[in-house]
């Protein structure tokens, strides 16, 4: 562990303030990303062009914000928002170009699960190798070595090389040996996707279990959802940028925005119909669609559990069976509705040459305030082959207030009364741990 | 701001650790400290480099014996039969000075890759990096002690007797050698952590450097033609190289000229000195390598917050 400087950063709060686990000040990282490092003297002496610029990335931005202790804190970022570098900075594995960081207490990362272990040696020995790693006594190891091996499932082959085990194994025995050996402060780099979905629901219980126990977690991720599951505050970065430290369903929204408008700079424009973008006279496709629109006014925006109608415009070059397929995802690509017309009405679209236009509605979408993307387009009726290119329909906003972090907008009533007496029917409550106590509908009313 | 739950904090490690773009708090004695507190961790890896070594290996251990017992059965060969000298004892001579300087090279090696060769380690979790290259060079003063109870074997088997009275320079030369390796391996990890070809060079310099100590030929050879050209104070340029008076001063020690028969002693003339002129040529081999090793500190110091981004 480093010492404490004689000089300190003024801005810092004291050392030994009770509540912070970890102060990060004015944290800024760059990297020189000109070309490729070189790794040879040969390329760094010999090739070095004089006028060679060199290109500086900032990885992460002037960033400040402190994590309370005992509190399950967030990192919510796309990929190359300076997340993981800001992580590995509070690790210690980076220094940061300015800036400090203070952490209290030992702390341990999971940057990667598996990671860090010697593939010659056993499970066991790993295991104590760890934890010498994490600055831990031989007895304490000793004591918890047994919960480590039956977490990870791995009594049978504790005694083999790690070498020899699957990447699941390895995993497994990373994330037991981190959560067991108990720092003050652990690290969390998107790695709680391991393993099966059995092993995945014992490692949420573990971090249950990890954070009710008092201890400090980081959590880093770029789904949304997870975060919000877990995380008492998050963090959201964009291009290195912190953009918001607060509540996790304000924090994802800002997420959800900031990935929006990331969409929109890349050049993504929704209005427009994909066919019109390189060769148009190249395909020659039976069926086209030509234009699009969600909505009736000009801003496609809707309140929770409304109706949502749309139309799109067909160009039929040839009388042939098809069917259109709508799919709507949000910000993050997950899809949320994937559905074809033959779904609906049980039989292929057979139009005659010329143009039409196809209305939809959407009735009750029940989706959480955000914005969504839709795409519409035609295929054959087996669905094996799709007739033209993707028409997107564009941004879809739904606007309001939702108390709670999930995808859906769903109200939910809850009542109280005494348990009833006969054992076999469990009483009824509202299971939503988000919620607080209220008896009105959690999925209030649109404030526009 | 503050919405975390006010749970009880188990107790625990009191450790406050600041990170900052500034190394120079750093001070030398915070670095040894920071390893001292993890000397667990130093002996850990140490067994891990040991063991890893020669995991998958059927007689396992046993190469670390049968490694230099080969390669002195293939020199003493080439050495008594196809080039023959005059050199009584060879085995003893030649296994006494490659058990020295294998723990200079074998270190050296190791701990110049100590860093590069485990990016799996220093991009995952911190940890006082300088302990990398100390346990490199640790494990290697392991095997260096499995190979010295070889030349204990020899010795016995020809039954001659060390210098007993010099033992504790033995020890001094292996110390120099300990430190020497130690601060030129922290200045070679931190350099092949950028350059990749330091342990290709290295490599280079070992060979040369093999073939200018008198491992396979005897201190007298070469000194005794300096002294002959240039005059007696020359002598003095030969010892620049510091690895000459830790190899001489083991060869000394264990293979001992002083207890051979009278005619047998010619060719060790030059070696036959008395113990302050061994001292003498130790300690400045220590004071080297000793500010070798405090350069190789700081060095280590000022680049290692740069390793892991290029690993």
């Amino acid at each position: 562990m480093q010492k404490r400087p004689p000089s300190i950063d003024t801005n810092m709060p004291p050392s030994g303030d009770g509540d912070i686990a970890i102060a990060l000040r004015h944290i800024s990282k760059q990297f020189n990303t000109g070309t490729t490092p070189d790794k040879t003297l040969k390329e760094r002496l010999i090739l070095r062009r004089p006028g060679r610029s060199s290109t500086i990335l900032n990885a992460v931005e002037d960033v400040t914000f402190d994590v309370y202790k005992g509190e399950t804190f967030g990192i919510l970022g796309h990929n190359g928002s300076g997340k993981s570098t800001l992580l590995k900075m509070i690790a210690g594995i980076m220094r940061p170009s300015s800036g400090t960081i203070r952490v209290e207490g030992r702390l341990a990362a999971l940057l990667e699960l598996g990671a860090g272990f010697h593939p010659d040696l056993s499970g066991r020995e790993n295991i104590f190798l760890n934890g010498s790693i994490l600055d831990l006594d031989r007895t304490y190891v000793e004591s918890v070595y047994d919960e480590i091996v039956d977490f990870a499932e791995l009594d049978e082959f504790i005694d083999m090389q790690v070498r020899h085990y699957s990447s699941g194994m390895r995993a497994r025995l990373g994330f037991s040996v981190a959560t067991h050996l108990q720092p003050d402060v652990l690290l969390v780099d998107e790695v709680l996707a391991v393993g099966d979905e059995n092993f995945q629901q014992k490692c949420m219980h573990r971090v249950d279990q990890f954070r009710s126990s008092g201890r400090t977690m980081v959590l880093v991720s770029h789904s949304a959802s997870r975060v919000g599951q877990m995380c008492n505050r998050v963090a959201v970065f964009d291009r290195g940028q912190l953009l918001f430290v607060g509540k996790p369903q304000e924090a994802i929204e800002n997420y959800r925005e900031a990935l929006e408008n990331r969409r929109l700079a890349r050049g993504a424009n929704y209005a427009t119909i994909e066919t019109s973008s390189d060769q148009p006279d190249e395909r020659n496709d039976p069926v086209r669609l030509v234009d699009g629109a969600i909505g009736t006014g000009d801003k496609p925006t809707f309140a929770p559990r409304d109706d949502v109608p749309l139309w799109v415009d067909l160009d039929v070059d040839e009388e042939i069976d098809f069917r259109l397929r709508l799919v709507l995802r949000n910000p993050e690509g997950q899809t949320l509705v994937n559905r074809s017309t033959m779904s609906m009405a049980n039989n292929p679209f057979r139009l005659p040459r010329g143009t039409h236009r196809v209305h939809f509605t959407l009735r009750d979408l029940p989706l959480r305030p955000g914005p969504y993307n839709l795409v519409v387009f035609a295929e054959s009726p087996d669905g094996n082959t799709r007739l033209d290119l993707p028409c997107r329909l564009g941004k879809l906003r739904v606007e309001g207030r939702l108390r709670g972090v999930g995808h859906l907008a769903v109200d939910i009533d809850h009542r109280i009364e005494p348990r009833p007496t006969n054992d076999l029917t469990t009483a009824t409550r509202s299971t939503d741990q988000d919620t607080e106590p209220v008896s009105a509908p959690l999925a209030s009313s649109p404030s526009r | 701001m503050l919405s975390s739950p006010a749970s009880p904090i188990a107790p625990s490690s009191t450790t406050t650790t600041l990170i900052s773009s500034d190394h120079t708090h750093r001070t030398l004695r915070s670095q040894l400290d920071a390893v001292w507190q993890r000397r667990d961790l130093l002996a850990n890896l140490t067994k891990r480099e040991v063991k890893a070594r020669h995991k998958n290996s059927v007689i396992g251990f046993a190469w670390n014996l049968l490694n230099p017992l080969l390669q002195m059965v293939v020199y003493t060969v080439v050495f008594t039969y196809f080039m023959p000298g005059r050199t009584p004892l060879f085995p003893i001579k030649l296994l006494s000075a490659m058990a020295v300087f294998g723990l200079f090279s074998t270190s050296l090696n190791a701990a110049a890759t100590s860093v590069s060769g485990n990016s799996a380690l220093v991009l995952k979790i911190w940890f006082p990096r300088e302990i990398l290259p100390l346990s490199a060079v640790a494990s290697n003063l392991v095997t260096f002690l499995s190979r010295v109870s070889i030349l204990v074997i020899g010795l016995v088997a020809y039954w001659h007797p060390p210098a007993w009275s010099m033992l504790w320079l033995a020890a001094l030369a292996v110390f120099v050698t300990l430190v020497l390796a130690t601060g030129l391996g922290l200045l070679l990890a931190t350099a092949n952590v950028f350059f990749r070809d330091t342990q290709h060079f290295l490599d280079l310099v070992l060979m040369a450097l093999f073939w200018f100590t008198p491992v396979i030929w005897n201190y007298d050879y070469l000194a005794a033609r300096i002294i002959d050209h240039f005059g007696p104070e020359w002598e003095r340029i030969v010892l620049l190289n510091p690895l000459i008076p830790i190899v001489t001063t083991f060869q000394r020690v264990l293979h001992n000229p002083a207890a051979l028969p009278l005619e047998d002693q010619g060719e060790f003339t030059l070696m036959l000195r008395p113990n302050s002129w061994y001292l003498t040529n130790l300690g400045i081999a220590f004071v080297v390598s000793a500010i070798t090793l405090v350069v190789g500190l700081r060095v280590f110091r000022r680049y290692e917050g740069a390793f892991a981004e290029s690993l």
